[in-house]
């Protein structure tokens, strides 16, 4: 070995070791400063993370929740029970309805009607007292009217008097009743009283009791659709199970579109189908009440109910010996037994009715008009029918819901024993089988405010009958203001119902303030 | 820690200007794995459960807060204009068992005074909750199915989820910190769900919340929500000790992108009973429609 190899190795030896000392020295500070700057960059996201809270809102700057009797109410005799125990409401409405496409419609007496342009231009006011009686009972009693101007606008002229009774002016109770409890579990309503039976959003198929406002298929307000009859209403409820049993002294009925309305079929006015019926008119409270009762049970994600009553049908119907004097509109009692039910399933609603209804009016075209013109030969007979529905609701983010329901129609032995018309030249006022069926879409945006709704409702099994399509949206302007627009489209079919509206494509607004 | 540093080093990367400087190779790469160390550990960490943390949280859950419940609440939604609109709803709540039955009625608007809201909240959650709706204007009750608590609770920034008990086991927990706020101690607790199903339904992918350690109450919370990289702000402005259960009687709830407020919900509670003769009867769709 030769030391001064070894001696000159020794230094290079101790500098390379040195320089990996330094190396290491060196890493350990790099490291280190990684450390703290990782665990300084981590507090730094911590705060940030439990940062962004307002420092600034101040309690005290809330206003008072408490409210306080208004003065002048305070000055009256019991004015602190009036004011504890009476609530006053409603709203006022202006609305408008603009029908773009330009049509006249038959008029019934050999003139025609033209509902283009400007077809509603009303005020309608609604009001609700309510009265909080002692034990749980209460009084409510509503009132609703309006006036359209359209019609003076338009002329009155040139319109029939059928049609002026229904759509210029009404002035109507809604629910007139006191009710409360009998016992714990047992509740006694009297009085006019809506009561909605059923699953479906759209259709009507256990739904018997109340009667409709169908003056504007499609586009009537919600709150006014159906029409209260006065009853004896009796709730039983006890877990799961509840009970109602109806006693209904009052016939009322829908309220229809007459003829000469933008609702009414040339083919109807012309052959004076309806026009020339002799309208039973028969006081309300006459007659054997109607009878109806409810079974309900609900659980952990489904439900079911069954329905039984024996009463009006909700719309008069007509009648006809086979003559063409011997037609009539009127009164017709029926019988249903039915069942409805829900499931839900996760985002899925499903839901099914069934309605079996006995002694429907089934009127029938015997002849194409054997006796002088412009009668056909009716004859109408009862038969039964039963009426299904099967729907699905899924509600989906941002609470969007789609809702899809279909309903089949069938008359049972059906007097020409085939879905075909005898006679395919005259009109089929009341086919075999029938099926209808909505697509319903909603969602809200800005926090509620505004709302949209597409509706889509088509007659026949593969929409072959016509239907319609409605469009709309509410915009809450303020808590007191809403504002609802609206575009309805009519698509045509050859019945002789919903499908020869075609023409009545409209435009609607209306701006309402509830208080 | 220490066990992972240096097998890392016996593997350097296989880059040519590696081979030609092996020692800087080695404290790159040390320097890296232990980069990646310090990054990597914290988060596994975060998403792992900490058992002190949802210990809190379950003194959360336990908190006394009343077998029933009767209150008014009035909820001020203020947009970012400052434009405000007002709710007002009389509430009723009866716990069974785990379970709880609640029913809502608005007060105001007008135009949708007496609309109903019956809930039965199961504690399951592998169970949906049953829900029916009043609509006074058809004078019928419907039942509506809910499975997405995501929505916005009546156009608020409280959604359904907020206004439930969400279920502990649907969560990790960790204890970020212990602070002060408003000169009370607190913990400090993340929450992160564990699945997608937990964050489809509640539209939140994770949460801190701030526990007041002397009342087990959550007074502040911070989520963060899915959709619109959002975050919502809970804070308790006002708190009551009423029959000895304490109430956050005004809440806000801030929804914000960044530094933007977006929309802000003004949640105040009155007239709060509990221990009311309440009886499960009432929570029927037969209560729902004869109203509050």
């Amino acid at each position: 070995m030769n030391p001064s190899s070894e001696g000159a190795d020794a230094p290079d030896g101790v500098g390379h070791l040195g320089r990996i000392a330094g190396r290491v020295l060196l890493a350990a500070c790099l490291i280190a400063s990684l450390i703290a700057a990782v665990a300084q960059a981590d507090d730094e996201e911590l705060d940030d993370m439990m940062g962004g809270f307002d420092d600034d809102f101040d309690v005290a700057e809330l206003d008072d929740l408490e409210q306080e009797i208004p003065a002048w109410l305070a000055a009256l005799p019991f004015g602190e029970v009036l004011y504890e125990r009476v609530d006053l409401g409603g709203s006022i409405a202006a609305g408008a309805v603009w029908n773009y496409l330009s049509h006249t419609v038959a008029d019934g007496n050999g003139g025609r009607t033209d509902y283009g342009g400007l077809s509603r231009l009303d005020l309608d006011g609604f009001l609700q007292l309510d009265i909080q009686l002692p034990g749980e009972w209460q009084i409510r009693a509503e009132a609703l009217g309006w006036y359209d101007f359209a019609y003076r606008i338009q002329g009155r002229s040139d319109y029939n008097g059928a049609v002026l009774d229904v759509y210029e002016w009404q002035v109507d109770t809604g629910e007139l009743y006191i009710a409360g409890p009998l016992h714990d579990n047992l509740d006694l309503t009297v009085g006019r009283k809506i009561v909605n039976w059923g699953r479906s959003d759209t259709f009507r198929v256990v739904d018997v009791v109340s009667p409709l406002d169908n003056k504007e298929p499609g586009l009537v307000d919600i709150e006014d659709l159906r029409r209260p009859k006065a009853m004896v209403k009796l709730d039983a409820t006890r877990g799961p199970w509840s009970g109602q049993l109806l006693v209904i002294p009052e016939h009322r009925y829908d309220r229809q579109p007459p003829i000469g309305s933008d609702f009414i079929p040339d083919i109807f006015a012309n052959q004076g189908l309806g026009g020339t019926a002799q309208i039973d008119d028969r006081p309300n409270f006459s007659g054997v009440p109607g009878l109806a009762a409810k079974f309900d049970g609900r659980f952990s994600g489904w439900d079911f109910s069954l329905y039984g009553a024996y009463l009006d049908e909700t719309s008069r119907v007509i009648d006809s010996d086979g003559t063409p004097n011997g037609v009539k509109s009127e009164a017709n009692r029926i019988g249903m037994l039915g069942a409805a039910g829900n499931i839900t399933r996760g985002a899925f609603l499903l839901k099914a009715e069934f309605a079996w209804l006995m002694d429907t009016r089934t009127i029938r075209i015997l002849v194409p008009a054997p006796v002088p013109p412009p009668f056909p030969a009716l004859l109408s007979t009862e038969r039964d029918r039963i009426d299904s529905m099967v729907g699905i609701e899924w509600y989906g983010p941002d609470q969007l819901t789609v809702g899809l329901e279909v309903v089949s129609r069938q008359i049972l032995d059906h007097p020409d024993g085939s879905n075909g018309n005898a006679f395919p030249s005259v009109l089929e006022l009341t086919p075999a089988s029938g099926y209808e069926t909505a697509l319903r879409i909603t969602r809200p945006f800005f926090r509620e405010r505004l709302e949209v709704t597409l509706l889509g409702i088509a007659f026949g099994e593969r929409f072959q009958d016509g239907g319609l399509f409605r469009a709309s949206a509410d915009f809450e302007l303020t808590d007191a203001w809403k504002l609802e627009g609206g575009w309805l489209v009519y698509f045509g079919g050859p019945r002789i119902g919903i499908g020869s509206f075609d023409s009545n494509d409209r435009i609607y607004a209306e701006a309402k303030y509830s208080f | 820690m220490s066990g992972r540093f240096p097998r890392e080093t016996t593997h350097p990367p296989a880059r040519p200007f590696c081979k030609a400087r092996p020692l800087r190779a080695r404290l790159i790469a040390s320097i890296l794995a232990t980069t990646a160390c310090l990054l990597v550990i914290p988060q596994t960490a975060s998403s792992a459960d900490d058992p002190k943390a949802r210990a809190i949280m379950q003194r959360v859950d336990d908190r006394d807060d009343g077998d029933n419940q009767i209150s008014n609440m009035q909820m001020v939604l203020i947009d970012k204009r400052g434009n405000q609109r007002v709710r007002e709803l009389k509430s009723f709540r009866k716990d069974k068992g785990e379970d709880t039955h609640s029913m809502m009625f608005f007060l105001s608007p007008a135009d949708v005074e007496d609309t109903g809201f019956l809930t039965y909240d199961y504690d399951d959650p592998d169970r949906d909750d049953d829900q029916w709706l009043y609509l006074p204007a058809l004078k019928k009750t419907k039942r509506i199915a809910s499975s997405d608590k995501s929505g916005s609770f009546m156009g608020s920034d409280f959604s359904y989820a907020d206004m439930t008990d969400r279920p502990l086991e649907k969560y990790e927990y960790e204890l970020l910190q212990e602070t002060e706020v408003d000169g009370h101690p607190v913990w400090v607790i993340q929450s992160t769900p564990i699945d997608e199903e937990e964050i489809d339904e509640t539209g939140y992918t994770k949460s801190i919340q701030f526990v007041r350690k002397d009342i087990d109450l959550v007074i502040r919370a911070k989520t963060w929500v899915k959709k619109g990289k959002r975050n919502k702000y809970m804070e308790v402005q006002e708190l009551e000790q009423i029959e000895g259960i304490w109430v956050p009687t005004v809440m806000t709830m801030t929804t914000k992108k960044g530094k933007e407020t977006l929309h802000k919900t003004i949640l105040r509670t009155s007239n709060v009973k509990f221990n009311q003769d309440l009886d499960f009867d009432s929570f029927t769709v037969r209560g729902l429609e004869t109203g509050p």
